[in-house]
């Protein structure tokens, strides 16, 4: 058969050859809890080859059947118990209903009958547990007394007596539905109680289910029925209390106990004391062999005991409940096994239950132990085929056992902390909502008020050694198993040479034959009678066995080293190996290996949390059907890793689910419960859905912060959060720059197991965060709609925010890009429409408010609000999440700080970012709806404000001849002007020209930013177009050998074409050639785009254009003796310089700004009209006569009627300078009169005559015609200094 | 105890070993399959993602090929 195996594993092997990835880090436990073994764990027995031995064993195997039968049968009732939900609590209430109580009836029979069996199984077990102690309940007797796996299995179904009625006495719903089925039963069966049979049995079951302790209680009667039984229960006294006491503490690598064997020890101590005290005087018979100190010791030790899921158990009060002779020490206060209350004990108890004192060395434990089993996974992989030595095969040993033996600490560490807060629960409320603490319930107590966030963070530590403890031993079992079983062989071999060696000199009686029966047992050897293996060397040319002993030889070997430990003396001339220490040794080992061989069993057993989820205890006692998911541990660890602010925490989101796997698992395969699965399924559905939805916030928060870090200034940020430190701590040092949470592991998660199912977790965090990125566009959005340009800013820092936080955050996951979702949320998509959101807004503020609402200031080149301005009407401001707009506090602070330096106008960096946030896409738009309105503003708001005021320009308007200014002086101008001010339509025809010169400082701005952007995209590409930096800041062509070859980047291409032309087909010469003349058309198409003219140039010429209808009128020809439009605004001009007749006496000018003066000049300029305005203007007379008299008259006098006048005076001179500098604007950006006339095909000159212009006007956006370029032609191309 | 016992235990450990060989090499194959399923689901996933982010970019050609039908606004 050998050689078949080795076939089949030959094809197994191959299959590792192949390249399987999978870059998920798991969250999860075990892969599979699939086991092909039977395991030795949970049941000892059930092997049918010991007959097959020969050995003496076949009786006592029959007794441990037969209580491994109980045992099973006793857990399984006792999770029907657990499980159990009150019925009567869902009957209706209604009306007597002969079908109803039927229906009743037939539902609470079948519970009754289930409690029903509870009642027989105690029975029989009883009886079966006094047959099989009465065998062993002889003094004296070692040899063939019951073995290690016997008294394991007694205790085991004593453990499980004492939980059923634990469980029975915490399940007051029982006797409740047992007593309404009761009374349902009379009036069902309608005969009396004295004729039914069944009554008897219903008053019996009654009087179980209203006893406390009653299944105990029984044992004990059965027990006392027994004529000697003190024996065998102090024997399994002292074997618990040995075993207990000989425990190391968890550091230690060589751990007696694997597994929840403890907890079985702690249960059934009290259990044994409680049996053997049934009386005051049988209780002095046991103080005089086993002193109670020893069971004060551990119930000190141990003052609570994890019973059944929720349940907690304390052992004293156990005790001293059902015992009369620790009663009646108690009472005479001699002796109290109690452990006692105060709060120094207490402190004490905790410190041996709460995770956070476990943790630093379950860590350093975990740590040393994967580098472990790290070494030792390497060193069998370098190993190949060749046969591991046994050194290396007994280092495996130990190192699965003592992965076992931590896998052990961290779940009863796990297991004792639940039960230490199941039985302590808070009395204080939860900080969030004080007010709710007298209405919480236990659960809520014992749960969620009862862990602090360091004990939260303890539990997550430990829950995630042992998930990853056992997944990494699980993975590399393959690995190590061939090795452990070939170590357990060459243990097992030795120990057969061993102990015939030592039979050597004592081999009389029943030790000779144990001996001979275990190396017939075990021990192999060649036909020629030579030992195969012989102190862990084997014999040259056999190899070894990599093969697991059988069930029955573990369990022949424990029996019999057991007897042999009993029987053996040893001798008076032994050597230095003393015999009895060296078989303990053994013996000691051979308690141990077992566990080896079952590590997918304990690995499953030992990873099962599900114990954080099982609640049925506290929901009978709170009466409802279930708690809401914040009372619930999983979801509460699920949360606090995410705000607990730890950054190491973070990759443990989804380790709490695994307790819901192990929660669903155990619904299915030990509860066999639907409706509890039915509520994990929920709760995990409900849980899961809120983790990716918090997770998808907390990755986007924390890239948005870091965004924020990277755009926001480091000074105004470190401010910022010094003042938030102060106003949370008093403190006035700064954070700490925030540490990345680790992220990484869950960014890859594709397929997370969740109660079977494969959840791709990546692909939900990309649509939350995704959806995230999508809302928060929208945000700035409608924020920007609620507040404005002045924000504009702001807005387009958030907006920066935003997209640098998209960028890091794709390069973890796969997002939708942001000119997507920006376009999206900008409504850009259509490709025939250049309207936007964005766009649509900025200009309904143009329209609205910045054009009729704000002052231009020509020095600062800034619009600011004018007093007394009422904002427009917008939308409300959405509410601010804080995440939305700039990360954290901090940066929120630090931003608002920012952005309120720029909130209180709109200048060129405002301008800036409305180009850079509309785009080229954007621009155009937005430039032909400023041009719609200008077209509006002077085709009809102008004509119909201004031709009435035509009539009422005073005639002379001549300049005062006085010399030196005064208020007098002042006083003339006011007369001349009377008419026209007092006219209605003057302030409408001043605040159009305001509107037209806002708009066109709005387009000088909007050039300048235009110019600016494609300065800087042309210093990016000028070494490929060919271009370096001149003088004078201008950028200058190089000047290349070869003429035709054009810019560099074409003359490569070029070259590169005609060096392979040769060498293509016709075909391919023919596309090369294509690509070249492509490559010049784009050179030429890029330089026509750098060259374009302006904005203002190109609102000016329309501006011209629509004036043209008005040419006539405004600008008649010399000596025609009618007002021109030259005379018209210098008439207003003056007016700007008086105070607003009933008004405050502030000039007209403060309400209008520098931009009538700009709006008025260039309809001047349009008209060719300039030379006349030079000859109409009055205030550069006045103001160079009034400058010195006014400073002078203001010194002297300080009247009010003074002061008014200084200011009409600094008026005049402030407009004198802004007309020169509109004059100047015009000239350098706009074309010039010539030109403009031009343009419109009329002459212009100050005689009228006109003049040629040789310069083609191509404004910006308009079609542009393609000039050939000389190579040495020098582009004008000055960057804008900000 | 007799040469015969002797023989049946070595026979009995043969049978063992070969049906732990057996059973090792089902754990392998069962191992070799998980992480089979694990790496399909993982790049599965892989394309899924893919896919999704075509689909997006398919959608927002369509919404701009159909803005081309639309008259312009």
């Amino acid at each position: 058969m050998a050689p078949e195996g080795v076939e089949i594993a030959a094809a197994v092997a191959a299959l590792a050859t192949f390249s399987i990835e999978d870059e998920q880090p798991s969250p999860n436990g075990l892969a599979d809890p699939v086991t092909v073994d039977k395991s030795s764990f949970s049941s000892a027995t059930g092997f049918a080859d010991v007959p097959a031995f020969k050995l003496a064993l076949t009786e006592d195997v029959h007794g441990l059947n037969q209580l491994d039968a109980l045992v099973a049968q006793g857990h399984a009732l006792l999770t029907s118990l657990y499980t159990y939900r009150s019925c009567v609590k869902v009957v209706p209430q209604v009306p007597p209903d002969p079908q109803l109580y039927e229906a009743t009836f037939a539902i609470l029979r079948v519970e009754v009958e289930r409690i029903m069996t509870v009642h027989t199984f105690q029975a029989s077990a009883a009886r079966q547990l006094c047959i099989d102690m009465q065998r062993f309940s002889h003094p004296g007797r070692h040899i063939n007394g019951p073995s290690v796996a016997h008294k394991w299995l007694m205790l085991r179904l004593l453990d499980a007596l004492l939980l059923l009625d634990c469980v029975k006495n915490s399940k007051p719903s029982l006797a409740t539905d047992f007593a309404w089925y009761k009374g349902l039963f009379a009036q069902v069966s309608n005969a009396p109680d004295a004729v039914n049979p069944e009554a008897d049995n219903h008053d019996l079951l009654q009087v179980f289910l209203t006893t406390r302790f009653s299944i105990l209680k029984n044992l004990r009667a059965e027990l006392g029925r027994l004529a000697s039984y003190d024996d065998i229960l102090t024997d399994l006294l002292v074997f618990c209390l040995d075993t207990l006491e000989a425990e190391r503490p968890p550091p230690s690598r060589s751990r007696n106990l694997i597994g929840y064997d403890r907890h079985v020890l702690l249960r059934a101590v009290p259990t044994l004391l409680v049996l053997a005290t049934p009386t005051e005087r049988q209780g002095d018979k046991l103080g005089r062999r086993l002193h109670p100190t020893r069971c004060q010791a551990l119930f000190r030790r141990w003052p609570v005991v994890p019973a059944f899921w929720d349940l907690p158990l304390t052992p004293a009060a156990v005790v001293m409940e059902l015992s009369p002779y620790f009663d009646r020490l108690a009472d005479f206060k001699r002796f109290d096994v109690r452990p006692p209350e105060d709060d120094k004990s207490l402190a004490e108890a905790q410190m041996r239950y709460l995770l956070v004192y476990k943790a630093r060395d379950l860590a350093i434990a975990h740590d040393e132990f994967c580098c472990r089993l790290g070494a030792a996974v390497n060193q069998i992989r370098l190993l190949g085929d060749t046969p591991p030595p046994p050194s290396l095969c007994s280092t495996v040993v130990n190192l699965t056992l003592e992965g076992l033996a931590f896998l052990t600490d961290c779940a009863l560490a796990v297991c004792e902390q639940s039960a230490w807060k199941y039985a302590h629960i808070a009395h204080r409320a939860p900080v969030r909502d004080p007010k709710r603490a007298k209405d919480l319930t236990d659960y809520e107590r014992a749960v969620q008020c009862n862990y602090a966030p360091e004990e939260k963070t303890a539990l997550l530590r430990v829950i995630g050694f042992l998930k990853g403890v056992g997944r990494a031993l699980e993975q590399s079992l393959n690995l190590l198993s061939p090795l452990i079983f070939a170590g357990i062989y060459l243990d097992i071999q030795n120990l057969v040479q061993e102990t015939v060696h030592m039979g050597a000199y004592n081999r009389k009686g029943d030790v000779a034959l144990l001996l001979e029966q275990l190396r017939a047992v075990l021990g192999e050897f060649t036909p020629d009678g030579r030992a195969l293996v012989n102190n862990g060397v084997k014999v040259p040319a056999v190899e070894v066995r990599r093969v697991r002993p059988s069930a029955a030889q573990m369990y022949a070997i424990q029996f019999l080293m057991e007897e042999l430990v009993a029987g053996t003396t040893p001798s008076s001339s032994a050597p230095s190996n003393d015999p009895p220490k060296e078989l303990l040794r053994w013996q000691k080992r051979f308690l141990r290996l077992p566990h080896a061989l079952d590590v997918k069993a304990h690995l499953i057993r030992l990873t099962d949390v599900s114990e954080l989820w099982y609640r049925e205890f506290f929901l009978e006692r709170a009466g409802t059907v279930q708690f809401p998911i914040d009372c619930s541990l999983p979801w509460i660890l699920a949360s606090h890793s995410l705000t607990s602010g730890n950054p190491s925490l973070v990759d443990n989101v989804l380790l709490p689910f695994d307790i819901y796997n192990d929660a669903g698992n155990t619904a299915l395969y030990t509860f066999k419960q639907r409706h509890l699965y039915d509520e994990v399924e929920a709760e995990i559905d409900l849980c899961f859905d809120q983790a990716v939805y918090k997770f998808g916030e907390h990755a986007f928060r924390w890239f948005k912060r870091e965004a924020a870090r990277q755009i926001l200034d480091p000074a105004v940020l470190a401010a910022a959060e010094r003042l938030t430190s102060v106003e949370e701590t008093g403190n006035d040092e700064a954070e700490r720059p925030p540490i990345r949470p680790r992220y990484f592991g869950l960014f890859k998660q594709s397929h997370v197991q969740l109660l079977g199912r494969s959840v791709d977790v990546t692909s939900l965090l990309r649509q939350r965060v995704s959806r995230l990125f999508r809302e928060n566009v929208e945000f700035l959005l409608e924020r920007l709609e609620a507040t404005g340009l002045c924000r504009f800013l702001e807005h387009a820092t958030l907006m920066r925010i935003l997209e640098r936080a998209h960028a890091l955050l794709s390069k973890e996951l796969c997002l939708d890009e942001f000119a997507l979702i920006l376009a999206e949320g900008n409504e850009t998509v259509s490709m025939t429409s250049f309207s936007s959101r964005i766009g649509t807004q900025v200009w309904s503020d143009l329209q609205t408010d910045l054009l009729p609402s704000f002052l231009f200031n020509s020095a600062t080149q800034r619009f600011v609000s004018s007093p007394g301005h009422i904002r427009t009407l917008r939308p409300p401001m959405p509410h601010a999440q804080p995440h939305f707009l700039a990360g954290g506090p901090v940066e929120n602070a630090a931003a608002a700080q920012l952005a309120d330096l720029s909130a209180q106008f709109v200048g060129g960096a405002h301008i800036d970012a409305v180009v850079e946030a509309l785009g080229k896409q954007g621009l155009p738009w937005l430039v032909h709806q400023a041009s719609a309105h200008l077209d509006h503003l002077v085709t009809v708001a102008l004509p119909s404000h201004a031709r009435p005021l035509f009539s009422h320009i005073p005639v002379p308007f001549r300049p005062p001849r006085k010399t030196g200014m005064s208020i007098e002086i002042l006083s003339g101008p006011e007369a001349w002007l009377a008419p026209l001010l007092v006219h209605p339509n003057l302030e409408g025809a001043l605040q159009v020209l305001k509107e037209i010169g806002n708009l066109l400082a709005f387009v000088s701005l909007l050039d300048e930013a235009v110019q600016t952007k494609e300065t800087r995209q042309v210093l990016c590409t000028a070494p490929f177009i060919g271009v370096v930096p001149g003088r004078e800041g201008q950028l200058q062509q190089l000047v290349g050998r070869d003429e035709s070859a054009g810019a560099p980047i074409t003359g490569l291409i070029d070259r590169a074409l005609a060096s392979v032309t040769e060498q293509l087909s016709a075909e391919s010469a023919v596309a090369a050639q294509q690509s070249s003349r492509g490559s010049r058309i784009a050179e030429t198409v890029y330089w026509s785009c750098v060259s374009a003219g302006s904005l203002v140039a190109h609102f000016l010429v329309q501006l011209r254009g629509l004036l043209e209808p008005f040419q006539t009128d405004w600008a008649p020809p010399l000596g025609s003796g009618r007002a021109d439009f030259a005379h018209l605004y210098a008439a207003l001009h003056l007016a700007l310089c008086l105070p607003v007749r009933n008004g405050p006496p502030q000039p007209r000018w403060s309400g209008l700004g520098d931009s009538v003066t700009l709006g008025g000049l260039s309809l001047v300029h349009c008209l060719g009209l300039t030379w006349r305005w030079n000859l109409a203007d009055l205030t550069r007379g006045l103001a160079r006569q009034g400058v010195a008299g006014a400073l002078g008259n203001r010194r002297g006098s300080g009247g009010p009627k003074a002061r008014d006048a200084a200011a009409v005076v600094e008026t005049v001179v402030h407009l004198a300078r802004v007309s020169q500098r509109s004059l100047t604007f015009l000239a350098t950006h706009g074309p010039s009169e010539m030109a403009l006339q031009t343009a419109s095909g009329r002459p212009s000159s100050p005689d009228g005559t006109g003049g040629a212009v040789s310069t083609p006007i191509t404004p910006k956006g308009l079609s542009t015609p393609v000039t050939p370029r000389t190579p040495s032609s020098v582009v004008n191309i000055t960057p804008r200094a900000h | 105890m007799s040469e015969e016992v002797s023989a049946a235990v070595r026979e009995d450990w043969d049978n063992r070993e070969f049906a732990d060989q057996l059973k090792l090499s089902i754990a392998q194959l069962f191992e070799f399959l998980a992480r089979f399923e694990a790496s399909t689901r993982d790049r599965l996933a892989q394309l899924a993602e893919k896919m999704t982010s075509l689909e997006g970019k398919m959608e927002l050609l369509e919404a701009q090929q159909q803005s081309l039908a639309a008259p312009p606004r």
